[in-house]
């Protein structure tokens, strides 16, 4: 028969912990009310319990701390992750409150703006659409994946450079979709540029600086290809 | 947004989830790449209390050369249709349109099959199809059926796939390379069509689809019969409105619909190469 994951198993008591951290500060960002409240209640050192929350808080915190029904695996910038999570976990909403990876954002929420842009298995896709369980066994991509150490990916060092940003709250997925893009297409015109970020809305920049960054993560991707490519060509004269 | 709770259930086999189908009757939905459902779920105007993913069925992922027609599974993405070297010497119609789809990231996980059974009269595939006259494969527990474009879809969001079948198999007859043109009206690039109209030629006849136009997607029967006798593409296209029931939404009125269509359908004859 087909495996079936109806089975509620007791959250652990690590992530009992991280859930009660994250509740906890969902009612921070969610309501002004409830940051001062909160800060009041810390103020007098008592635990901020009793505080009436947000919907969106409540409902967010009984989907990540209560009825976990399955367990996910999945590689995410090279780390294993595992945690049980409900069927209903969106992918971007397991990046951000399991694996704690708050890099990538929820923007529309409506599979518009391309913000929760991430790449599973090279490719990619909408965060806010797609279940967590979906993504179980693959290789995911966050913003938090691309540098390499100190060394940034050649399209952070663009936007960087080209001033492809302004509030930044869509970079991440921008730059998410552009390394997905550049994969498949390594020698995009201004037009391909613009049609392959299509799926990704910014509301300051105008776009213009966006493609002028994507342009110039190509060219030096291509550079740096090149720089490699006759690297190998050298080593293999030498005979190294 | 978080949808109501479901049990999710992982089909292995195409066997499996037919039998998960039978086991949970309409109670159950059938998951493709999600691009449609999810966002569904999401405003809880679809809440299944089950959820049988069809997504890792490999088996269902295929474009190949059938003779007359070019076969597709159902789980073939968008992003494989329009790469595919058959497809475009085959049925380039499908392979250009497939990338009129949403954007990059819809098309990474959307599929043919989940396009078709969802039955969005708005999607942009499901009107080339019908102006192909394409065959759908259904398979159930009793067995398998072809059912033909212009018999399958039924009404908003409906097809004639049963809650215990699934759609494993797209023939799309082979149409060219070239000879089509394919012109669709939104107002944000990703965004589905507000009006589209395909045109395609087809031997000596052509055809001529029209997307967002009615409950299902529309052959514009009028502009067909109108170039069969000769008629100009721009006086053909002044049939395009005829016999659809487009709706009026925040996008368009019903009126602006049927301007849109005559209009889009006079571009798509005129560009048709």
């Amino acid at each position: 028969m087909l495996p079936s994951c109806s089975t509620p198993q007791a959250p652990s008591r690590e992530r009992v912990t991280r859930d009660r951290e994250f509740r906890r500060r969902t009612r921070f960002w969610n309501s002004q009310t409830d940051v001062t409240f909160t800060e009041r209640s810390e103020q007098r050192g008592s635990e901020p319990k009793k505080i009436a929350c947000t919907e969106t808080a409540s409902v967010r915190a009984e989907v990540t701390c209560q009825d976990a029904a399955m367990q996910i695996a999945m590689l995410v910038n090279g780390v294993g992750q595992s945690h049980d999570v409900e069927a209903r976990t969106l992918l971007v909403q397991y990046l951000r409150e399991s694996c704690t990876l708050t890099g990538t954002k929820v923007g529309c929420d409506t599979s518009s703006c391309g913000a929760c842009t991430v790449l599973v298995d090279g490719e990619s896709v909408k965060s806010c659409t797609m279940f967590a369980a979906q993504a179980d066994g693959a290789d995911v991509t966050t913003v938090e994946g691309l540098a390499d150490g100190p060394n940034w990916h050649a399209i952070q060092t663009a936007f960087h450079e080209q001033h492809g940003l302004k509030c930044g709250y869509c970079t991440a997925g921008m730059m998410m979709a552009a390394v997905g893009f550049l994969a498949e297409n390594p020698n995009p015109t201004d037009r391909d540029v613009r049609l392959g970020l299509e799926g990704n809305l910014c509301r300051c920049t105008g776009y213009q600086n966006i493609v002028a960054s994507v342009l110039a993560a190509a060219d030096s991707m291509k550079l740096g290809s090149m720089k490699l490519g006759s690297m190998e060509a050298d080593s293999m004269e030498t005979g190294q | 947004m978080i949808p109501a709770s479901f049990e999710y259930v992982r089909a292995d086999s195409v066997d499996g989830l037919l039998g998960a189908l039978t086991e949970h009757g309409d109670e159950a939905k059938i998951l493709a790449g999600g691009m449609s459902l999810i966002p569904l779920m999401k405003f809880r105007l679809a809440v299944p209390s089950v959820l049988v993913d069809a997504g890792r069925l490999d088996d269902l992922r295929y474009i190949r050369d059938g003779g007359d027609h070019v076969a597709i599974g159902a789980l073939t993405r968008h992003r494989d249709l329009e790469t595919n070297d058959l497809l475009g010497a085959e049925c380039g119609v499908v392979r250009a349109v497939a990338a009129e789809v949403g954007d990059n990231q819809v098309r990474h996980r959307g599929t043919i099959g989940g396009s078709v059974a969802h039955g969005d009269s708005a999607s942009d595939l499901p009107a080339v199809l019908l102006a192909l006259d394409a065959d759908f494969v259904i398979r159930g527990a009793s067995g398998e059926r072809v059912v033909a474009a212009a018999d399958f879809f039924t009404g908003y969001f409906e097809t004639v796939i049963a809650p215990d079948e699934l759609l494993t198999e797209v023939r799309v007859p082979k149409s060219g390379p070239a000879g089509f043109s394919y012109q669709k009206f939104n107002r944000r690039a990703q965004d589905w069509a507000i009006v589209g109209s395909v045109a395609v030629r087809v031997g000596d006849s052509t055809r001529v689809g029209l997307v967002n136009m009615g409950p299902t997607p529309l052959r514009a029967r009028g502009v067909e019969m109108a170039l069969a006798e000769g008629a100009s593409a721009t006086d053909a296209a002044g049939a395009a409105a005829e016999g659809t029931e487009a709706s009026a939404d925040i996008n368009a009125t019903a009126e602006y619909r049927g301007h849109l269509a005559r209009v889009l359908t006079r571009r798509a004859l005129e560009a048709m190469v």
